[in-house]
């Protein structure tokens, strides 16, 4: 358990560094909300508010996790329930399925998406070319990262 | 796969909960053990075995694996 606490501590300090980082952020992007890429108004504050929403998401995500970790710190028994709950198997299974059938199905939206974005618009079509280009080559890396591992 | 965890937890008088935290493992897990949806991990397995004190063969039905 000594090593799981160490290992909390360290996630404490990097996630309270990580939301200092995040609010620098918050304020450049509300800085330089003038600088989004686009020219249409309706366009450049919805790009502004996707900005700020995700960061401020991760905020929350984070602001969340630093008082599960601080909680867990105070008592055994809260530490313990922590370290069952971060590596019980059939959680950490359920998550491995999700991120290999996630994977493999966005990668068939996306390939789907990209045939016929080719009908429609150039720019689309070489977006989703190269997300589905980098999908493709992250599974064969990870396939054969994984396949040399185990 | 089927097992006897529901059975051998009755007769020890032990909640799901309490199983759980003593072998390492949320009480969903051991639900879905006890149902049969979820296949335990060797390790897993052994653990709990050894908490009854019986064998992996005792607590673990492998009739349908060694069917195969």
């Amino acid at each position: 358990m000594e090593n799981f606490k160490n290992v909390l501590k360290k996630r404490l300090s990097l996630m309270v560094g990580f939301n200092v980082l995040v609010t620098v952020f918050i304020v450049l992007t509300g800085a330089y909300s003038n600088m989004t890429a686009s020219s249409n108004e309706n366009m450049a504050d919805m790009i502004h508010g996707f900005q700020v929403g995700i960061f401020i998401g991760l905020q929350i995500i984070m602001l969340m996790q630093i008082t599960k970790y601080r909680k867990a710190l105070k008592t055994e028994d809260m530490l313990k329930k922590l370290y069952i709950e971060e590596n019980d198997e059939r959680t950490k299974l359920i998550e491995d399925k999700i991120g290999g059938v996630g994977l493999n199905f966005s990668l068939g939206v996306i390939a789907t998406a990209t045939v016929v974005s080719g009908f429609f618009h150039q720019l689309v079509f070489i977006t989703l070319f190269g997300v589905l280009v980098f999908i493709a080559f992250l599974k064969g890396f990870l396939k054969i990262y994984y396949r040399n591992k185990f | 796969m089927k097992t006897r965890i529901q059975e051998l937890r009755k007769q020890h008088k032990l909640s799901q909960e309490e199983l759980a935290l003593a072998v390492g493992v949320t009480r969903q897990t051991i639900t879905s053990l006890e149902c049969g949806k979820y296949t335990a991990s060797l390790i897993l397995a052994y653990k709990i075995a050894k908490y009854f004190g019986l064998t992996i063969e005792e607590v673990f039905d492998f009739s349908e694996v060694e069917d195969l």
